[in-house]
């Protein structure tokens, strides 16, 4: 799926926690975490919906996630590596909750809603590219797949991370997510073009 | 999957590529990313749900300050609530801090006044009643043998000194020797 150039060396565009000064100060004064919720809170929503697929057990887990990144602050630790930035700590702790929620909705025997009929209309600049069947039919063709792949793609597409950041997320080799997203990228494809035959 | 890069694919849709140095090589895949990229957009949750969170947020940091203070002694009330009551449909965390108990004078002034005065005088009276009952005790005879056996002697002593002839006992009384 993704060539490489071979004149082009390897690098980390991410060294430095865009987050630091805003980590630092809430580490001193547990107030200023304000700044960081204000600005992951749709981030991490976006991901706990995607996810879920229903606004309610969405908003249960991103407020899980802000108190527990809250109270770990102290502990959280940056180093000079992308998976160790406040981001992908921050989704870490948001897959954990995520999976935990998983677990309690399949022994509550719940159906995964459809992401279709959760999600509004009218989806903003982005959205208006694209016809309203194609999208219903990329968040159908996204839901059925794996949940690995799945959850490699919306941090990809949805939150815009990098191979790097998604690898640290997942806690995967990044050459294990660009598989997963070679891999979802082709049943998507598959699946959309089967679609547009019928 | 053609072989043959596509020029301009990553440069169009940056997001597509996960490095600069990476671009996509299959158009279908292309056109698959170039979907996702537009169908998935970023969902924010409702104004409601966020203000509710930064108020239990703005508790949680307030508390996690104290404690770091040493601030446990400092609450008039040890007891804290883990959730705000909802009032009116209006959180109570956005009305005063929802992680603490309210404190007893303020516990003491949603109370009504009849209550604490009924409260006082049956209190008042329990505590005479007892009072009463233990004086009476005290000053009941004790019917051991021995007490009763102590009370006669000083019942004759006095007599005696009286010059009084003794009372017989119940012996005598019923024709005993």
């Amino acid at each position: 799926m993704f060539g490489r150039a071979k004149a082009e060396p390897e690098r980390d565009p991410i060294r430095i926690d865009v987050d630091r000064a805003a980590v630092v100060a809430a580490k001193r004064q547990p107030q200023r975490f304000a700044a960081l919720y204000r600005k992951y809170l749709p981030q991490v929503y976006s991901f706990a919906f995607y996810e879920l697929g229903n606004h309610h057990d969405a908003e249960d887990v991103t407020e899980r996630v802000f108190l527990s990144a809250l109270k770990g602050l102290p502990g959280f630790e940056e180093r000079s590596s992308v998976g160790s930035s406040f981001r992908v700590w921050l989704f870490r702790i948001a897959r954990n909750a995520i999976s935990n929620q998983r677990r309690t909705m399949a022994r509550r025997r719940e159906a995964p809603a459809a992401l279709a009929e959760q999600l509004p209309a009218e989806l903003g600049p982005d959205g208006v590219a694209l016809r309203r069947e194609e999208r219903a039919e990329a968040w159908s063709a996204v839901a059925r797949l794996p949940a690995d792949r799945r959850r490699a793609v919306i941090l990809r597409y949805v939150e815009e991370m990098s191979t790097a950041e998604i690898a640290a997320v997942m806690e995967r080799s990044e050459g294990a997510v660009r598989v997963l997203l070679h891999r979802a990228l082709k049943s998507v494809a598959r699946d959309l073009d089967r679609r547009s035959d019928t | 999957m053609s072989q043959a890069p596509l020029p301009g694919a990553a440069a169009t849709h940056p997001s597509l590529a996960t490095r600069p140095s990476e671009t996509l090589l299959d158009p279908d895949l292309i056109e698959a990313a170039r979907i996702l990229h537009a169908a998935l957009v970023r969902v924010h949750p409702s104004f409601r749900f966020e203000e509710r969170l930064a108020n239990r947020l703005d508790a949680a940091a307030a508390r996690a300050r104290l404690d770091a203070e040493g601030g446990a002694e400092r609450l008039d009330d040890p007891i804290r609530f883990p959730r705000a009551i909802a009032v009116d449909g209006v959180p109570e965390a956005s009305r005063s801090a929802p992680w603490r108990a309210p404190a007893l004078a303020v516990v003491a002034a949603r109370v009504p006044r009849g209550a604490l005065l009924g409260g006082a005088i049956a209190s008042g009276v329990s505590l005479a009643g007892a009072a009463i009952l233990a004086q009476r005790w005290r000053s009941r005879p004790s019917r051991s043998v021995f007490a009763r056996a102590a009370r006669a002697a000083h019942r004759t002593a006095q007599r005696s000194a009286n010059g009084s002839r003794p009372r017989p006992g119940p012996a005598a009384r019923q024709g005993v020797a």
